[in-house]
């Protein structure tokens, strides 16, 4: 079983929606990460069949269905807002479209499937409860149940934890991780969060502005992302970049700290958790700032600096820790951390060997 | 700016029957950042909408510097409101929406020119300023949306519903850190609703975490974080939440299974008999001596600066945060040592004890 996607472009009033987009996924979960507007959403409609690319072509197990009309496709979609029927019950929602699939499922099975996935979704003492009587998560779960009820090949999920509490969608995200891990199914899961690419450890693929940046494991393209998008998709909180020319605490350019790996001019990419406080050993880079603020959550403190010419970067310290603002301290970044990106076209020039 | 103080407000949407907010009496300094942070259904949204004057309370009173306002709407409580989703009008600009607080209140134009460019250069969007809503991302319109609530210095409290859930990821963390150096200049006092506790910990002087209509700890990030209340702020608070596991004390001694965590604390000596013996993924390690807690390792997570290592032990699951230099693999069997500074007893779902250092992990 594959869903094969290849050269999918799609131009509207002259702007590039997407851009020769060509990826396969296997049966199991594949992550479309990216930003606001990356295209993941369009992309997911075209594979759906709800729009058209301009061209490229896509096949599900070997079959091209870019001829078959979107309702006798086999595919589910769920949207980041949760759509149920309100006037239905929970069963009658997940049993609706198995009503009307043909061939024609018998009333039996159609319980009986009712009852699978309301099993694996932990809803089953929900269905006979209406919509409204349901918590947003709980509806989630119900839209979750009834693409999955269907058996198709092709389960889309579009953010779909993005509108529910922040603790729901911890639980929520180790769930579907468990329920997807056996399906003989292909789900193409999409966020805009690099946490949740990082928790669902699958499949993964960077977008950006239309375009597929890089495809693989989601561990591999948080250590070695071939570009600065990539970084900046699997980096949260934000990576921080800082030009090449800034100066040291010993003033020469940081630049010139990491000649021996590049020279000339670069972007430099260091993840807030590889910078300290203190020096542990003498290849970190030292650097001066001013305290801009700090943001304490308890577990950790985001420490903003000021550096040299508008230049800003953000610390992340274990526990809860005070600072002044207005005053000048010293930090560390850890060189064996450090990414040097193309100033010009942000491709990756070095990374750091292994992840830290 | 203002006080805020509620005396014994409590609301209920049916009647009586059931009450969506219990009472509650409390007093928030002027200038204060207060957060209300809870899961959808545990009365923050109502709590605020109490505040703006949007509802009335079915029981009790609000004051304002010690006025009480609690019959006044909206409008005479003359609150700062922003809201979820953008609210704008679409036949004015950008810079128009952002002037109108200020406009309405008959504020000299070069008083008001000044201060929307201000807001604009805070947030980020004084490129827009000439052209209409409609015509940006709906993120930038949130910001719009945001800038009108911030417009205005004389408002007694700006409110915030959920203000930053369309704004793009990475985005947030700037404004974030923006908001709060605002805050720091302009000590207004800010009442700001979430359901992410990365949001209401950095930016709030003041959380108050709810649970089902009730209020089950105030503090401080570090308060909630490291001193707990009650199981459900241990729970809620963290990414993971701290874990439970069955327990007893016996003699003063604090037994997981058969492994002694440490004696309970002799200020806080409790009665023999079970606990809840919560610990939070961050103080939880691996002892090699192998004294701690035999657990198996049965899934561990790459986050990237660290990893998460959900364990099973005869007493409960549970999730160790430790350094990407802990190589552990799936099936492994360790021995997990608690931090008992920071490990914490609960009995009814409220603390009852902490651990001392003596006698730990035996």
């Amino acid at each position: 079983m594959s869903l094969v996607a290849s050269k999918l472009s799609l131009t509207h009033n002259g702007e590039v929606f997407l851009e020769d987009i060509s990826f396969t996924a296997s049966p199991g979960i594949t992550v479309l990460v990216g930003p606001t507007l990356s295209g993941k959403t369009t992309l997911m409609r075209v594979l759906a069949g709800l729009i058209k690319s301009d061209s490229g072509s896509i096949t599900v197990n070997n079959v091209d269905v870019g001829a078959i009309s979107v309702k006798d496709r086999s595919v589910s979609f769920v949207y980041q807002q949760f759509i149920n029927y309100p006037s239905l019950t929970v069963f009658d929602n997940i049993a609706s479209p198995l009503r009307v699939q043909k061939p024609k499922i018998t009333k039996d099975e159609i319980k009986d499937r009712v009852h699978e996935v309301a099993q694996m979704l932990r809803i089953t003492e929900l269905l006979e409860r209406k919509p409204s009587a349901l918590s947003g998560g709980q509806q989630q779960r119900v839209a979750i149940a009834r693409s999955l009820a269907r058996k198709s090949d092709v389960v889309l999920l579009d953010e779909p934890l993005a509108n529910l509490d922040f603790k729901l969608r911890e639980q929520l995200r180790d769930e579907l991780q468990r329920i997807f891990a056996d399906a003989n199914m292909m789900v193409i899961y999409s966020t805009a969060e690099p946490l949740e690419a990082l928790d669902m450890a699958a499949h993964t693929i960077v977008m950006n502005e239309g375009r597929v940046e890089q495809d693989g494991k989601a561990l591999d393209l948080y250590s070695r992302p071939n570009n600065l998008p990539v970084a900046q998709a699997m980096s949260d909180p934000p990576l921080n970049l800082i030009s090449s020319s800034v100066a040291t605490a010993n003033s020469e350019s940081i630049g010139s700290a990491l000649r021996e790996k590049f020279g000339g001019t670069f972007t430099i990419g260091i993840r807030p958790h590889n910078i300290s406080l203190k020096s542990a050993g003498a290849r970190d880079i030292a650097i001066s700032g001013k305290v801009r603020i700090a943001e304490i959550t308890g577990s950790s403190t985001y420490l903003h600096l000021d550096l040299e010419n508008a230049q800003k970067i953000v610390l992340e310290i274990d526990g809860a820790q005070s600072f002044t603002s207005g005053s000048t301290m010293t930090v560390f970044l850890d060189r064996s951390a450090v990414y040097g990106f193309d100033p010009k076209t942000g491709a990756t020039l070095f990374a750091p060997s292994a992840v830290r | 700016m203002a006080e805020i103080r509620l005396e014994n407000v409590a609301h209920s949407y049916d009647g009586g029957s059931t009450f969506a907010l219990n009472p509650i009496s409390l007093t928030w300094k002027d200038g204060n950042a207060v957060a209300l942070l809870g899961p959808s259904g545990c009365g923050k949204t109502t709590l605020l909408n109490i505040i703006s004057g949007l509802l009335t309370p079915s029981v009790g009173r609000v004051y304002f510097d010690g006025v009480d306002v609690t019959d006044l709407d909206t409008a005479k409580r003359n609150v700062a409101q922003v809201f979820q989703f953008p609210v704008l009008y679409d036949t004015m600009t950008v810079r128009q929406n952002l002037a109108f607080p200020l406009k309405n209140r008959n504020v000299a134009k070069d008083v008001i020119a000044a201060r929307v460019e201000e807001i604009a250069e805070l947030l980020g969007i004084s490129k827009y300023l000439d052209i209409r809503p409609l015509k940006l991302r709906s993120d930038l319109q949130q910001l719009v949306s945001l800038g009108r609530g911030l417009v205005r210095k004389d408002v007694p409290a700006i409110l915030f519903d959920e203000p930053l859930t369309v704004i793009d990821q990475n985005f947030k963390w700037t404004l974030r850190g923006r908001l709060k150096e605002m805050h720091n200049n302009t000590r207004h006092t800010l009442v700001y609703v979430t359901h992410d506790q990365t949001e209401a910990l950095t930016f709030a002087d003041e959380v108050v975490v709810l649970n089902q209509g009730n209020i089950v700890q105030t503090g401080t990030a570090s308060d909630l974080f490291l001193t707990p209340q009650d199981e459900f702020v241990g729970f809620f608070i963290g990414s993971p939440g701290m874990n439970f596991l069955d327990g007893k004390v016996n003699d003063g001694a604090v037994m997981v299974g058969s492994t002694r965590i440490g004696t309970t604390h002799s200020a806080t000596t409790i009665a023999n008999g079970n606990v809840r013996v919560g610990i939070r993924p961050e103080f939880l390690s691996i002892d090699v001596a192998g004294k701690g807690l035999p657990v198996e390792i049965n899934r561990v997570e790459h986050r990237g600066g660290y990893k998460l290592v959900h364990a099973d032990s005869a007493q409960g699951k549970f999730v160790a945060k430790l350094d990407n230099e802990s190589a552990l693999v799936a099936g492994q069997n360790v021995h997990l040592a608690f931090h008992p500074e920071r490990t914490y007893l609960f009995r009814d779902s409220k603390v009852c004890g902490t651990v001392n250092v003596k006698g730990a992990n035996k």
